[in-house]
């Protein structure tokens, strides 16, 4: 059985690191955007900062 | 995800009105309070109401990261390949910035998509990479050439050309998703086939179905909410760079027109 080989430990293990890289690539993408949001707003003039 | 604001000038139609410091918007905030809800849902069915599978034990909560990502990275990839072919008709730039937005998360969701299979590859098949599997070599072509999309978009070239060759590559990068998608049944694969949508009936269900459908939800959610903020930040760049240009334009004048008063009193 599948099961029988795949150790409880070991399991944990892989998904630990796949949660783990999910939340950490995930977000640092959303904290590079919103910087990135956030320093571009202030080198675009007011009225062309609305959004469509 | 703070939202500062100004005050638009004083004497404009528009003073009462505050405007954006930052890509945020009340609509903005009210989508990304959903994913967050959502997303401790399917925290909470993924480790404690889903018990562990009785043959794959915890590993099946890899599957609750790996199937949704996949599934909303296609649809990232879709809509990518729609809005570059609305470009390629209208030359406009909104379908520009959106092919642009989900071309970026698509990747993204793709590559974590790649190590979540990997993770769960290496305590079930006793592999993390099969190179003779049909759909984790499709995946991967798939992946590299969505990379190669995101590098394309951000080679410095003229606007008009970087967005035409950019749309051209994800209309074409698109095409292979249908392939992906089918090669477990079209070739032999150690990759399982349909799980939900399997012919009769769903191999899911219970709590394991609803942490799988919550995962679907909250990264649906997810993907629209930074869709939208990316989409933005390619706005605010475009607008940034066409008021940098103005600027040096506005300067070049200047400085000619001075020269030529000078020569003027030369003569």
């Amino acid at each position: 059985m599948i099961a029988q080989q795949i150790q409880n430990g070991e399991a944990w293990t892989y998904v630990g690191i796949t949660w783990g890289a999910t939340a950490v690539v995930l977000g640092g993408y959303v904290l590079l955007i919103l910087r990135r949001g956030k320093a571009l707003s202030k080198r675009v003039p007011e009225d062309k900062r609305r959004w469509m | 995800m703070t939202d500062q604001t100004s005050a638009a000038p004083a004497g404009t139609a528009d003073t009462a009105k505050p405007v954006a410091m930052s890509t945020s918007s009340r609509g903005t905030k009210a989508l990304g309070l959903l994913t967050l809800v959502s997303a401790v849902f399917t925290i909470l069915y993924s480790f404690w109401f889903s018990k562990a599978d009785v043959e794959l034990g915890n590993t099946v909560r890899i599957l609750y990261v790996h199937v949704p990502t996949v599934s909303i990275a296609y649809l990232c990839m879709l809509v990518n390949a729609g809005a570059s072919a609305f470009y390629l008709w209208k030359r406009t730039a909104f379908p520009d910035l959106l092919a642009a937005a989900t071309g970026e998360i698509g990747v993204l969701l793709l590559g974590l998509t790649i190590l979540a299979g990997m993770m769960w590859g290496k305590p079930t098949w006793g592999t993390f990479w099969e190179w003779g599997d049909p759909r984790l070599t499709s995946t991967l072509l798939l992946f590299l050439m969505y990379l190669g999309y995101v590098t394309v978009r951000n080679i410095p070239a003229p606007r008009s050309a970087r967005n035409t060759r950019s749309a051209v590559i994800g209309i074409i990068s698109a095409l292979l998703i249908y392939p992906v998608k089918m090669s477990t049944e079209w070739w032999g694969s150690l990759h399982q086939g349909r799980t939900i949508s399997a012919p009769g009936a769903s191999k899911i269900h219970g709590a394991q179905e609803f942490a799988l459908y919550s995962g679907f939800l909250t990264f649906m959610l997810f993907a629209a909410w930074l869709t939208i903020h990316r989409f933005r930040v390619g706005w605010l760049q475009d607008q940034a760079d066409a008021t940098e240009l103005d600027a040096v334009i506005a300067d070049r004048r200047a400085e000619a027109g001075a020269e030529q008063f000078g020569l003027g009193e030369v003569h």
